[in-house]
Formats: C-alpha cells, sequence, structure tokens
C-alpha cells in the first residue's frame, strides 16, 4: 500500500526534476546566445576597425587633395586673405552710437594685438 | 548458530523450494540489540544523505538566485581584439596610421593530402602567384603543418574553399595595414608577417606598441607631413634632384612633427621598392651640411662674448692654411661685420670666428648641442655623427663653416631649435607631448643669444641668401646651406646637398623646418643654379605658408614697428653690390 506522503515526495521529486532540467536547458539556451552576442560584438569591432582603415585610407591628404583640385571651386587661402577684426572697416549705416562702441572695441583690440595678446582671425571671403 | 524450524507454512510451495536462512538467528536478547543496531545505522545513514540534499539544494539556490551575475559562461568573454593584437599607431590629432586587421591564411596538413600533385595542380590555377614545384614539395614534405600562403583576400579564400582539398585549411592571422602608405614609410616602419616590428617605429617601439591597449599617440601631424612631402616631391621634380629629406620640429618641445625621406616605400610592401629606398635620409644618413653650421658657429661666438654683433672680420682675400683654400662664394672682398658674415654665408669670415673661439671651445659647444654623439630617438635607425679626430685647427676652421663634419638632418633639427627657442635644448621625440606636460631641457645658450640668433636668421631671409624663404606674414628666418657630397677622399663639385634650416615666426619662434635636396641640378628659372638658397628655400616658403593656418599662426605684417624693432639689425651702409641667392 502506497502511503500518502510517499505519494507527495514522489510528486517532489518529479517537479524538482523536471524543474531543474527545465533550468538547465533554459540556460544552455541563454549561454548560446551570449557567445552569439559576444561573437557578434567581436564581428562588430572588427568590422569598425576595417571601415576605420578604409577611412583613413580614402581620407589621405594626397587624395582629399586630389579630389579638391577636380571638383570643388576653392583654393588655399594666402596670408593676405587673414586679417585682424580690427583690420575690418566699420559698416555704413550702423546707427552712430554702436559705431563709437564699435570702434572704441577696435582700438582696445589693436591694443591688444600690439601687447602681443592672440587676436581672433577672420578668413575674408 | 544452530538451523531452526522452517517459518514457512505455505502448503502450496513448489516442491523444490527451501527457505533459506532469512533471520538472523539468535537468542531473544541479542535480536533485540541487532535491530536496535541497525535502526541506528539506519537513521545515520539516512541524515547523511538529508544533508547531502541540503547542501546540493542549497547550492542550487545561491546559484539560480544570488549569484548568477559571477557564474562565467565556459568559453569567457572574446576578448577585444585591440586589446589582444598589436596596438594601432594614431597621429597627434587621432588619424590612422597603421592598425591590425583580421587576415585569413592558408595552410596544409600534408599527411592528410590524399593526391599532392593533383592538389598542388589545383591551387596553383586559384593562386596564380604561388609556384606548382614550390607547392608540391610543400604538400609532400612529411610535417604535420605548413603555411602555403598567407594572408589571402576573401575572394582567394572563398576560391580555395571551393576546390575542397581534403587537408588544406585556413586559420585567421592579424595583418598589420598601413592606410597612409609612402606617406610616413620611413617613421612608421614596418613589421614582418608575424607582426614584429622591423623598422621605424614599428621597430623602436616594438614591446611598447605588444603590450599596450590604447592606440600609440605620434607627435607626427599627418597633414603637415604630408604638405612637407609633397613640396620636397616639387623640389625634386623641379630640379631633377636625386632625393630629398625635411623636418619639421616643435621648437618648444622637441616634438617632431613632420619627417620626410625621398625617395620612399609603401610600407605595406617594402619588398617591392628598391632597398635603398629604405633609408632613412633625416635620421640614419649623416651629411655634411655645410653653410646651416654657421648658426652654431655664430651662436658660439656670440654666447662666449668671443664676437659682438658689431665685431668685424677680415674677408679680402681667401684663406690660405696648408695647403687648403678657403673662398667665399658670394666675395664681398672686404672686412665684414658678424650679420654681414651670416647674410652673404662667408667661409671666410666664418672660419675666422671659429679660430677666434678656439677649437676646445667649440668642440665643447657643439657637444652641448648634441652634435657630437648620436642622439636618441624613438626609432632604430639613428646614426652617429662623423666628427674629426683629432680635432685640429683646420678642423675647427672647416667645421665653422659646416665642412669636416657630418651630422644627420634631425640632429641639426634638434640644435637650431634650442638655438633660437631661447637656448634650450630639448630631446627629439616622435611621442606627442600633451598640453601642460614639462618637457625636460637644458639651457645650452643664453636668451641674450638667442634673441640675436633670431635676429640674423630673419636677416638671412629678408636681405641675405635666403629670400626665397620667404613665405609673407609668417616671419620666416633661417639658414641656407649647399655642401658638395663626399665622394672618396674628396668632393665631387658636382654632387651637392642643397638645404634650407628655416625657423618661424622669428619674432616667437614656434617651428623649425628643415629641406634638404640631394644632387639638384640647376635649371633655366634658378640660372643654372643648384644651390640652397635656390633649391630648397622655395619648398621652405611653400610648406610654411601652407602650414602656418594648420596650427593656427596668424599672419603679421613685417613692416609694423614693433616687429621692425623686435628683429631687424642695422647694417652698415650697404656695398651696392648686388648677389645671388646662395
Amino acid at each position: 500500500m502506497i502511503r500518502p506522503g510517499t505519494v507527495i515526495w514522489l510528486m517532489l521529486v518529479i517537479i524538482v526534476g523536471y524543474a531543474m532540467f527545465q533550468v538547465k536547458y533554459e540556460v544552455m539556451q541563454q549561454e548560446d546566445t551570449l557567445a552569439s552576442l559576444y561573437k557578434e560584438i567581436a564581428d562588430d569591432r572588427d568590422q569598425i576597425r576595417v571601415l576605420d582603415a578604409e577611412w583613413s585610407y580614402l581620407t589621405r591628404p594626397e587624395r582629399l587633395k586630389r579630389l579638391a583640385g577636380r571638383y570643388l571651386d576653392l583654393a588655399p587661402f594666402g596670408a593676405a586673405q587673414i586679417v585682424d577684426l580690427s583690420a575690418l572697416p566699420e559698416r555704413p549705416g550702423a546707427p552712430a552710437a554702436l559705431v563709437t562702441v564699435t570702434s572704441a572695441g577696435a582700438a582696445a583690440q589693436s591694443a591688444a594685438t600690439r601687447a602681443g595678446e592672440p587676436a581672433a582671425a577672420e578668413v575674408a571671403p | 548458530m544452530k538451523t531452526i524450524t522452517p517459518r514457512d507454512e505455505n502448503p502450496c510451495r513448489p516442491r523444490h523450494f527451501r527457505p533459506g536462512p532469512c533471520m538472523p538467528v539468535a537468542a531473544e536478547g541479542t535480536g533485540r540489540n541487532l535491530l536496535e543496531t541497525s535502526h541506528t545505522r539506519l537513521i545515520i545513514t539516512g541524515a547523511l544523505l538529508c544533508l547531502a540534499f541540503f547542501v546540493i539544494s542549497a547550492r542550487l539556490v545561491e546559484v539560480g538566485g544570488f549569484k548568477s551575475g559571477d557564474v562565467h559562461p565556459a568559453h569567457g568573454p572574446i576578448a577585444n581584439r585591440s586589446e589582444a593584437g598589436r596596438a594601432d599607431i594614431v597621429d597627434r590629432n587621432g588619424a590612422l596610421l597603421a592598425t591590425t586587421l583580421q587576415a585569413t591564411s592558408l595552410f596544409a596538413n600534408p599527411k592528410e593530402v590524399l593526391h599532392p600533385r593533383e592538389a598542388a595542380h589545383k591551387l596553383v590555377k586559384v593562386l596564380p602567384d604561388l609556384n606548382e614545384a614550390d607547392v608540391l614539395a610543400k604538400l609532400t614534405s612529411d610535417k604535420s603543418f605548413i603555411w602555403l600562403k598567407r594572408h589571402l583576400t576573401p575572394r582567394q579564400q572563398d576560391a580555395v574553399n571551393r576546390l575542397g582539398i581534403p587537408g588544406v585549411d585556413f586559420q585567421a592571422e592579424d595583418q598589420r595595414l598601413y592606410p597612409q602608405a609612402n606617406t610616413l614609410a620611413h617613421l612608421i616602419g614596418y613589421t614582418d608577417i608575424d607582426n614584429r616590428g622591423l623598422a621605424g617605429v614599428e621597430r623602436g617601439l616594438d614591446d611598447e606598441l605588444r603590450s599596450r591597449h590604447k592606440p600609440l599617440e605620434l607627435s607626427i601631424d599627418l597633414r603637415i607631413q604630408a604638405i612637407l612631402r609633397e613640396e620636397i616631391l616639387r623640389q625634386m621634380d623641379e630640379f631633377r634632384a636625386s632625393g630629398g629629406s625635411g623636418i619639421i620640429m616643435d621648437v618648444a618641445t622637441g616634438e617632431v612633427i613632420a619627417l620626410v625621406s625621398l625617395p620612399d616605400f609603401d610600407p605595406n610592401d617594402p619588398s617591392a621598392s628598391p632597398p635603398e629606398n629604405l633609408f632613412n635620409r633625416v635620421t640614419l644618413g649623416t651629411y655634411e651640411i655645410g653653410s646651416v653650421f654657421k648658426i652654431f658657429t655664430t651662436a658660439m661666438a656670440l654666447d662666449a662674448h668671443v664676437a659682438t654683433m658689431e665685431s668685424s672680420y677680415d674677408a679680402t682675400h681667401p684663406l690660405v692654411v696648408d695647403r687648403f683654400t678657403i673662398h667665399d662664394d658670394h666675395p664681398q672682398r672686404r672686412w665684414l661685420t658678424v650679420p654681414e658674415i651670416f647674410m652673404y654665408s662667408s667661409n671666410i669670415g666664418a672660419a675666422r670666428m671659429a679660430l677666434d673661439a678656439g677649437g676646445d671651445r667649440q668642440r665643447d659647444f657643439l657637444g652641448r648641442l648634441g652634435l657630437l654623439k648620436a642622439p636618441t630617438v624613438e626609432l632604430p635607425e639613428v646614426a652617429a655623427p662623423l666628427v674629426p679626430s683629432p680635432w685640429r685647427p683646420i678642423n675647427t676652421m672647416t667645421i665653422g663653416f659646416g665642412h669636416g663634419i657630418s651630422v644627420s638632418p634631425l640632429q641639426i633639427a634638434t640644435a637650431v631649435s634650442a638655438v633660437v627657442n631661447g637656448g634650450v635644448l630639448h630631446r627629439a621625440t616622435l611621442l606627442k607631448v600633451r598640453p601642460g606636460q614639462p618637457v625636460p631641457g637644458r639651457q645650452v645658450v643664453s636668451a641674450e643669444t638667442s634673441t640675436e640668433m633670431r635676429k640674423l636668421m630673419r636677416l638671412v631671409v629678408e636681405k641675405g641668401t635666403g629670400k626665397l624663404a620667404e613665405a609673407p606674414g609668417y616671419l620666416v628666418g633661417g639658414k641656407t646651406g649647399t655642401a658638395e657630397k663626399v665622394s672618396g677622399r674628396g668632393y665631387n663639385t658636382h654632387a651637392l646637398i642643397s638645404s634650407f634650416a628655416g625657423v618661424f615666426p622669428m619674432n616667437a619662434p614656434r617651428y623649425f623646418v628643415m629641406i634638404s635636396i640631394d644632387e639638384p641640378h640647376g635649371d633655366a628659372k634658378s640660372f643654372g643654379n643648384a644651390t640652397g638658397g635656390w633649391v630648397a628655400a622655395p619648398g621652405v616658403a611653400h610648406t610654411v605658408a601652407r602650414m602656418a593656418s594648420l596650427v593656427g599662426i596668424q599672419p603679421v605684417d613685417e613692416e609694423s614697428p614693433e616687429i621692425r624693432r623686435s628683429l631687424v639689425i642695422a647694417l652698415p651702409p650697404p656695398s651696392g653690390r648686388k648677389f645671388a641667392a646662395n
């Protein structure tokens, strides 16, 4: 005769056994996912390195110069095209008050330049 | 023990069945004892089993519930390959100069190859650069591993895969790649097929590159490197020269910003170039650099107060010493002041000045500037200078104008930087110096001498032999140098090395720029001249004009009073004589 206690224990053993294998398979599956994620990361990193190298190859200064020469209507600017902010003429038609302020600022700026302070450079078109 | 009567009274029992003695047979008291012992044992065993189950359950709960974060899968995380492989090399702005990529290589296990002849034939068909006899020899060797071809392209890998030859397989490998190709060839160097550094920074910092995780930052600026290389190539082309070299240095830190040696090679395939192209002229080549040395002679005389800016020397006649005669290339045939000797590049004047200072002082001074022993830099290709021994008076005189001593352009760069930066010598370096990072240095000339030398070098470009080095707005100063190449025991008057060593901006020096052109030939544009002032100086001018805005140097007005005050030297009334650039 089977006692109820035995039945309960048997049930428990079955349930625990099932649960354990369930967990085990789940873990195995998760590990597979993890491994494939790691592999994906490694592949992506490799891909980034390849793209970095390619970017560096495609932006070689000599190549950029060649392409700029062929497709752009631009040339390197000369020293004469770089002027100090204070050297720019005042805007015609500006309000009188503003003009005085600007010229005072410009005077201060040119004084600073003379004293060896770095001044902002502007590229004339 | 005695036999007992069977307790089985079953009448239906098979006849041959005799129940065995199934119970221990003992006296009444002994049986009870036995039962008790068994019971105790059973309880102990049960308790032990329970304990074991409890431990296992506890562990299960622990693993499942609490420690999940610490559990590592058996294979572990795949390491970042930049950490595993050789470190990248980047320039000071982070542009990639050398990197490591994954490549596939083909190997064979000859013991598993069934039909070597057929396999070799098939392989050579898809990999035409292999030699069929070689492959066959490899496939029939008695090894169990042999490389057939390293670093296949994906297309080649696919083709070999399709052949399906047993015993032939692929292996992933690291391959070093140089995206900038020739531009930095001598500087970066290259590695062998197993990624061991063989030349340049790859060899000089091999251990560092193997062990470090982050990219290695060089002091080089790729953009300026490309500009310098292009300008030297242009000058070489124009004057049909056999070679050229150039170096740009930050005078305040000793950082090498650009380093060019031409002809060069592709570090991705160094064996494709003739071996002489691998020679680094800037660090491994030593040259009699000629009049550039007058910078050191003049600085020495001024620093030791042997001469002042007002002193003058007799340059009326060529100087005859023993069997040597020292001539001037641009003879003025009169007494010349120190600034005039410098701007007209008078050999006679420089020789007299050197003699005035004396051989011991000269040797001591050049030694302080690091010109008498091999410099240290992060490259294996470094040459020691050729220095006369014994140091006789005639050596003192010729060294005064840069003959009879051979030094590398790298040494010149380091020494001239010290002369103009306020007198502090910094070791040349290829590694980036971070802003604010202290740079060790040694005071080698006084600040006053340095200021006077700036004025003299500016004078050369403004009025002297280096006029073509002028880049308007950037206050270039410098010194020309033209030397006949040493051939055998004498000099070859037709093979020159023409140089210009420049610094800009001269009122507050930032960069040293030097270009040397090897064996230039004068053309119609230079009126047949092939001297430093005609051949190398324009290259420096172009380089300065193009790089100045990249490094944030603002052009100034040369005629403004504060610039004139800081740089101009009063000369005696001009003699009215015209002179050509040297």
